[in-house]
């Protein structure tokens, strides 16, 4: 995944918020003994500005500012500009935490630590030939903590290894894994154009928040668990508003396709029906059912062994 | 839940192109952490509903997010101890501790940290319902004398009424409630002397006499005898019922009822008891199937044309009487006691020695596990077993 680089040259002006904030802040920020100066300090505050702005005033740009992690901004600025100091109260302060947050995502140890490692490396930026720096650390902007951006950086790499591994796999894993190459699915038959307007109609009316926790918890299988830690509230609150979500789609999915000329009897087979892959379960289950009860159960008038 | 989506829905949703450019991992990390303007947040909330793989990265950084409120009070600590105290950042993670940004908690994580209070709250007030239960059980007179204005009726000098008589058999009290068994036995025995308030009346003690089934008072009755006919004894059983039942009577929401409550149903089962006993024309103060011994201090046997009073040579008042079979054991006033192998037909004065002579205190409750063997306790919480039938006694 590319990440937008904060670094490079700074040609704009700090803004009027901006020399505010840094003269409030500079001390308390801990810039000083990391050898930042106040104008750097303000530098810096202002490619973070350009990065994430433009703001409407000074007001709103300065209450950005005030979110900002300003401390773990300027530490991460220092570490990536090579400052001793500012690297050992790196390590001191998360190292250990690297690690555990490695662990959590890799989930075995070895992966973990490896994970660890290769970020580590990427942190203190040194290329192939030992000569350039160019830190991970410098495209953080202090939105959320440090410890936080460690962990999503984590992730990222995570996952990029595991979809490289993936593409990687060979034919024998793949068999080993159960994989077994049958025919192709025969192409489904073409969508109604009804029932694709519909679908396309209910979807541009759920607004952001609902379809995302429709492709969390329908197409990535997340819990609600998962689900309500990421945002904060009660599995229940979840379970409720999929509840609404769902069935108030399902209502008016159903009412546009009989306004577009389906039957009720239509319209229900055209929500359920449209995956091929879900009837041919369908029916093995149905044989599997059959031979469940010729098996158990005697029709009456059969003999009796 | 998954059946009521509609499956073409489902699938367009699948089919969404995931946009080309992703948030950074910084924005990323402050959405995790709920640190995002609400604007940007449902910009980026409406980029994750389309790409999954920053959906895989936001659920894989939250899973790894468990002590979010807790690292930056972690990184004091840890600054503090490698002696950065002067450090401005240790002073800023202080701070952002307190910054609305930096809380990542959820909510409904924050609330159940104090889930744990609940059963402390409810073993805080079991506890002081105890307390107060066993306070009333301690010092019911002074607690009369306290909170109500009861006119005197009784007849008879005050010096002669006990300040705590032994509580009227009832079904409740031959049970003893789980909070009384670990408890002395003898409910007088908690009752300090300089409880002995002059001022006391016969409605109290009658009242006090029905007292709670918890206190103490109420199993150091004698053993209840073979059930026999008696007049007054399902008035008296009514009323020991009442005292037994109402200071612990449930809620009517299930919960454990609260010290106010429980206050407030003493109270109420007090002046019940006061209206039982006064409704007693007979002043009952302690009764066995057919032996009963009335506030007057009058030991009284159920005879066939009704109560006869017997021992009525005695100037002394009895205060407690106890049954087992024909044998009869009645008590009272300076270490007043006498046993009836007989069912009352015979009467021998017996006494319990002391280092000066014969006791004289005022035996309160009598109880006789079987013809030989029984204990006697004294208003000054002293007690006295036996196990020869009363011969020789033993001070405990």
């Amino acid at each position: 995944m590319p990440l937008a680089p904060t670094s490079g040259p700074i040609e704009e002006r700090p803004s009027a918020a901006v020399e505010e904030f840094a003269r409030q802040h500079y001390v308390s920020s801990g810039a000083q003994q990391f050898g930042i100066d106040q104008a750097a300090f303000a530098a810096v505050l202002t490619q973070v500005v350009l990065q994430t702005g433009p703001f409407g005033d000074d007001a709103a740009e300065m209450r950005f500012l005030t979110s900002l992690r300003v401390d773990e901004l300027v530490l991460a600025r220092a570490c990536a500009d090579g400052n001793e100091r500012a690297w050992e109260t790196f390590l001191k302060r998360y190292r250990n935490t690297l690690y555990e947050s490695a662990y959590k995502i890799a989930r075995t140890e070895s992966a973990a630590r490896s994970l660890a490692d290769s970020l580590y490396a990427e942190l203190y930026g040194v290329d192939s030939k030992g000569q350039q720096r160019t830190s991970k650390l410098s495209y953080y902007q202090g939105r959320g903590s440090l410890q936080g951006w460690l962990r999503v950086v984590i992730a990222q790499e995570y996952v990029n290894q595991y979809r490289s591994v993936r593409r990687e796999t060979s034919l024998d894993a793949a068999l080993q894994d159960g994989a077994q190459f049958t025919a192709p699915e025969p192409e489904a038959a073409v969508a109604d154009p009804r029932v694709e307007a519909a679908v396309a109609a209910e979807l541009a009316g759920l607004d952001a928040e609902e379809r995302f926790l429709l492709a969390a918890y329908y197409l990535d299988h997340r819990t609600l668990a998962e689900l309500a830690k990421l945002q904060g509230v009660h599995e229940s609150t979840i379970s409720r508003k999929l509840e609404r979500i769902t069935a108030g789609a399902r209502k008016r999915v159903r009412k546009r396709l009989m306004q577009a000329g389906m039957s009720a009897r239509q319209a229900d087979e055209a929500m359920e029906d449209v995956d091929v892959r879900d009837l041919r379960v369908r029916v093995s289950e149905t044989l599997q059912q059959g031979r469940s009860k010729a098996t158990f159960y005697k029709e009456k008038g059969e003999p009796q062994e | 839940m998954n059946e009521k989506i509609p499956k073409p829905m489902l699938n367009a949703l699948a089919r969404e192109a995931a946009p080309a450019d992703h948030p950074s991992a910084d924005v990323l990390a402050a959405f995790v952490e709920h640190a995002l303007a609400k604007g940007e947040k449902q910009s980026v909330t409406d980029h994750l509903a389309r790409c999954e793989e920053c959906r895989e990265i936001v659920f894989l950084t939250s899973d790894a997010t468990e002590e979010e409120v807790q690292e930056p009070a972690g990184k004091l600590v840890a600054a503090a101890a490698l002696g950065e105290q002067d450090h401005p950042a240790v002073e800023q993670a202080a701070a952002s501790i307190q910054r609305p940004f930096a809380a990542a908690e959820p909510r409904w994580r924050s609330t159940s940290k104090w889930v744990w209070a609940v059963p402390v709250a409810a073993m805080f007030l079991l506890g002081a319902g105890y307390l107060l239960r066993k306070s009333y059980v301690a010092a019911p007179a002074e607690r009369e004398i306290a909170s109500k204005t009861v006119p005197e009726k009784a007849s008879g000098p005050p010096e002669q009424l006990p300040e705590a008589t032994p509580a009227l058999p009832a079904p409740a009290a031959a049970a003893p409630s789980p909070a009384a068994k670990g408890r002395p036995q003898m409910a007088p025995a908690t009752t300090p002397p300089a409880q002995k308030a002059p001022t006391v009346n016969a409605d109290v003690i009658a009242m006090n006499s029905a007292a709670p089934a918890p206190a103490g008072r109420a199993t150091v009755h004698v053993k209840s005898a073979p059930p026999q006919p008696s007049p007054e004894a399902p008035v008296i059983a009514i009323g020991g019922a009442v005292a037994g039942t109402a200071p612990t009577a449930p809620r009517a929401n299930g919960f454990a009822p609260t010290t106010g409550e429980i206050d407030r149903q003493y109270r109420a089962a007090d002046s019940l008891n006061l209206s039982v006993n006064r409704a007693l024309a007979g002043a009952v103060r302690t009764a066995h199937p057919g032996w009963r011994v009335t506030l007057q201090g009058h030991l009284e046997h159920l005879m066939s044309e009704g109560w006869s009073r017997v021992l009525a040579d005695q100037t002394s008042a009895f205060r407690a009487v106890s049954v087992i079979g024909n044998d009869v054991w009645a008590g009272g006033n300076d270490g007043m006691l006498f046993h009836s192998g007989d069912g009352g037909e015979h009467w021998n004065r017996l006494s319990i020695p002391s280092a000066s002579g014969t006791e004289t205190v005022t035996i309160v409750s009598i109880r006789f596990d079987d013809a030989q063997y029984g204990v006697v306790v004294a208003d000054t919480g002293a007690s006295y077993s036996t196990t020869d039938g009363g011969v020789t006694w033993t001070k405990q």
